[in-house]
């Protein structure tokens, strides 16, 4: 089938660390009036929704079904998705297919958390096997150290590049006025002497903890225009697992198999053969530093064990060759259930030339992708060029 | 949902695990893959033959974040896509013929499991209430339901007899059938002499919680085998209604929308030759089977439906497989003659305040 997808609106909240003024659904609507309102919509001009969440963070049984009254959505079709830190590309993929399918005429994705509300960290350690795993598992940081720990030892990166990773983002996000770590004079010293969490991860290569919430509103293509002058088409989707053990994924940051896979059959189906020149931006999932740097490798962007060098190279800088995550990315902002849509949406603003302060000029196409669970990926291409 | 040139979404394996009260054999992963072999068999597909999976489960009732993870490789998803759905099966279902309709996929799988014996289920429900104001209370799904039995009892007229003689017909229905758990209510005064669940419901009122995974193996285009008739899954709806507390508990008006748009969306000229419906409680059954019949469904719930053995998130795949049943004309002594078209149901959450119906057409002998 030929028919294609757009996201015509989108909307955020604005990313920090407790939000005490709302509650969840009020959070959530937040995300839809300003996604909604863009466009002078209301709920009316939406068939079905998809909601993503990771439930047991803020400990709501049911969570889409709490806020159906709030979002104005009785009487229509909910989905709820949960997919793990991948889940905010999970909702953008499934209003994809639910559009593309015919199922539904236009569906609003949404991504949110509260983490301010419930144990992330604590909940994140139930994902591994109840018998082999969770009493040797640590939340997000311990897992990604083991998995820095082997990148270093295979690619040779110092904590130095890996520095410049953190300089980046939270530079960035001060032109971004939804992000929550904005430190305009932050220095790879200051980097580099944050207090270790778990080697050779410190406090400012890791990603916060943030409340926050999301939402993007996908239609056919053919009628895209009619919503939004310059309609992000999504060019191609792809999702691969890995598998459910950690042991059974050697070298998972320094050999991403399941990244590889998603990014290279989603340019394959975007017709992308080099991204590096193809691509004009780039929104990638990177929950701590060393993970950005292994995903330029795995996502194609440098060659294998090139990570290091292209930070060095300033290419992914906002005003680069090629500008990775200029919204400030994870490091700035993380509300898990939401932290995929949003880089998704940043994608998605960039080719609809909407992106405000942290535009990267010109950008006709660009690529997001999901990370969560053991090694579980989602990519997304996405270009202003109108479907043939 | 329109009627385009969409390429042809065909059954073409079901299976279900083996079902019991408690299944201490088994981790849930163990317990999709039960049911994921038997369709790959029944379907004659290896599974390194699926193209993507999508599945139903619940992170509350499986005790762990993300619980899909230890299904996605049972379920063939290896470097594949898989979605979880959190759900009814059903659900997972329409996710899987959206994405199967675009062409993209030949072989597709849907796996819904809930291990129901290894939580406890009030404490997890009562994470479904409103964290402010109502969850002190200890409410859980029996007292939202025992509500709209008092509801429904005095706005139709009926007394709880009607609902435990529902109870018991399912009971016999579903005796012998592959999901049945345990023994049937034998008859109308043990349920009613039953101790008290959320009055005015008896513990016999509701179906028996039990383990259990059901799985389905679509097919398109030249994945179809020849030679054979297989089931086309040719439509499907899903309608959320308002929070427990926000709507008439009494009212089917989600049911009523869901039934509107399905049977709108596949222009059938007649009405469905069987129904599976799912209904966790007695006076559910009397409600549904009512709203059902009202569409002129003659054979509702041969299988005995919920009520005579299921979990919550399997139910609506385990009624498509009734319907696949039906329609392939293997459903033995249940077998509706001559049955072509068939809906399939199934319900989620507090009050059930999501419903999904999924309609599959087999060939006319």
């Amino acid at each position: 089938m030929s028919r294609t997808s757009a996201i015509v609106a989108t909307g955020q909240t604005d990313f920090v660390a407790q939000r005490q003024d709302v509650s969840i659904p009020e959070m959530v609507r937040e995300a839809v009036d300003r996604c909604l309102n863009s466009r002078g919509l209301d709920m009316s001009a939406v068939d079905a929704i998809v909601i993503g969440n990771m439930e047991l963070f803020e400990g709501i049984h049911f969570p889409e079904q709490w806020m159906v009254s709030t979002i104005s959505a009785v009487g229509k079709p909910v989905y709820k998705i949960n997919t793990g830190g991948t889940v905010g590309a999970s909702v953008a993929i499934m209003a994809d297919y639910l559009v593309r399918s015919g199922m539904h005429r236009s569906v609003l994705g949404i991504g949110y958390q509260k983490q301010s509300e419930g144990n992330p960290q604590g909940n994140i350690t139930t994902v591994g096997d109840p018998t082999w795993e969770r009493s040797v598992m640590a939340g997000a940081i311990g897992n990604f150290a083991v998995m820095a720990s082997q990148y270093v030892q295979r690619s040779g990166v110092t904590p130095e590049q890996a520095a410049k990773v953190a300089v980046k983002a939270r530079r960035n996000a001060c032109l971004n006025p939804h992000a929550q770590l904005k430190m305009p004079d932050i220095t790879v010293e200051q980097v580099m002497n944050s207090r270790v969490l778990a080697w050779p991860v410190r406090m400012l290569d890791m990603c916060p903890s943030s409340d926050g919430a999301a939402a993007a509103l996908f239609v056919p293509s053919g009628v895209a225009k009619k919503y939004a002058p310059r309609p992000a088409h999504v060019a191609s989707t792809a999702t691969a697992h890995d598998t459910q053990f950690m042991g059974d994924s050697p070298y998972r940051l320094a050999e991403m198999r399941s990244l590889q896979t998603a990014a290279r059959r989603a340019y394959d189906k975007a017709g992308i053969s080099d991204p590096r020149r193809e691509l004009d931006v780039v929104e990638l999932y990177e929950p701590a530093t060393y993970a950005e740097l292994a995903m330029y490798e795995n996502t194609f962007l440098c060659p294998m064990g090139g990570g290091g060098a292209l930070i060095d190279s300033g290419a992914t800088e906002l005003g680069g060759e090629l500008p990775v995550n200029p919204s400030g990315g994870v490091l700035s902002a993380n509300a898990v259930g939401a932290t995929a849509l949003v880089r998704v949406i940043e994608a998605a603003l960039q080719v609809m030339n909407e992106a405000g302060e942290h535009q990267v000029s010109g950008a006709r196409w660009s690529f997001a992708t999901g990370y969560g669970g053991n090694a579980w990926t989602e990519a997304l291409v996405f270009t202003s060029e109108e479907p043939s | 949902m329109p009627q385009e040139p969409w390429p042809r979404v065909a059954v073409i394996g079901i299976g279900q695990s083996g079902r019991a009260i408690r299944r201490p054999d088994v981790d849930y992963a163990e317990l999709a893959q039960e049911a994921v072999s038997r369709a790959l068999t029944d379907a004659g597909v290896h599974l390194t033959q699926i193209d993507h999976a999508v599945t139903a489960s619940l992170d509350f009732v499986d005790g762990r974040t993300i619980s899909s993870m230890s299904v996605a490789e049972v379920a063939g998803s290896f470097l594949k896509p898989e979605a979880r759905l959190c759900g009814d099966g059903n659900t997972a279902m329409l996710y899987a013929l959206a994405k199967m309709r675009t062409g993209e996929y030949r072989y597709g799988l849907v796996v819904a499991h809930a291990k129901e014996s290894q939580g406890r289920h009030s404490d997890i429900e009562s994470a479904a209430f409103d964290p402010f104001f109502e969850r002190r209370l200890a409410p859980d799904g029996d007292v939202v339901a025992g509500l709209a039995a008092q509801q429904w009892y005095a706005q139709a007229g009926i007394g709880p007899e009607a609902a435990a003689e529902a109870v018991v017909a399912s009971g016999i229905a579903g005796r012998g059938h592959p999901t049945a758990v345990g023994e049937p209510v034998p008859d109308v005064q043990s349920v009613l002499m039953s101790p008290m669940l959320a009055s005015p419901l008896r513990m016999r009122d509701k179906a028996t919680r039990s383990d259990g995974a059901a799985a389905m193996v679509l097919a398109v285009g030249d994945a179809i085998p020849d030679g054979v008739a297989p089931v086309t899954v040719v439509g499907g709806a899903t309608r959320t209604d308002a929070y427990w507390r926000d709507r008439d508990l009494a009212a089917t008006d989600a049911l009523d929308a869901t039934l509107a748009a399905v049977l709108d969306s596949v222009g059938w000229t007649d009405g469905p030759d069987v129904v599976e419906f799912s209904a966790q409680y007695g006076f559910r059954h009397l409600q549904y089977a009512e709203r059902f019949r009202s569409h002129g469904v003659p054979a509702l719930n041969l299988s005995g439906g919920w009520l005579a053995g299921g979990s919550q998130v399997v139910t609506g795949l385990d009624r498509c497989i009734d319907v696949v049943r039906q329609l392939r004309g293997t459903a033995g002594s249940r077998q509706v003659k001559g049955a072509v078209r068939g809906l399939s149901h199934g319900v989620h959450g507090l009050g059930d305040q999501t419903h999904t119906i999924v309609a599959l057409e087999g060939a006319p002998t």
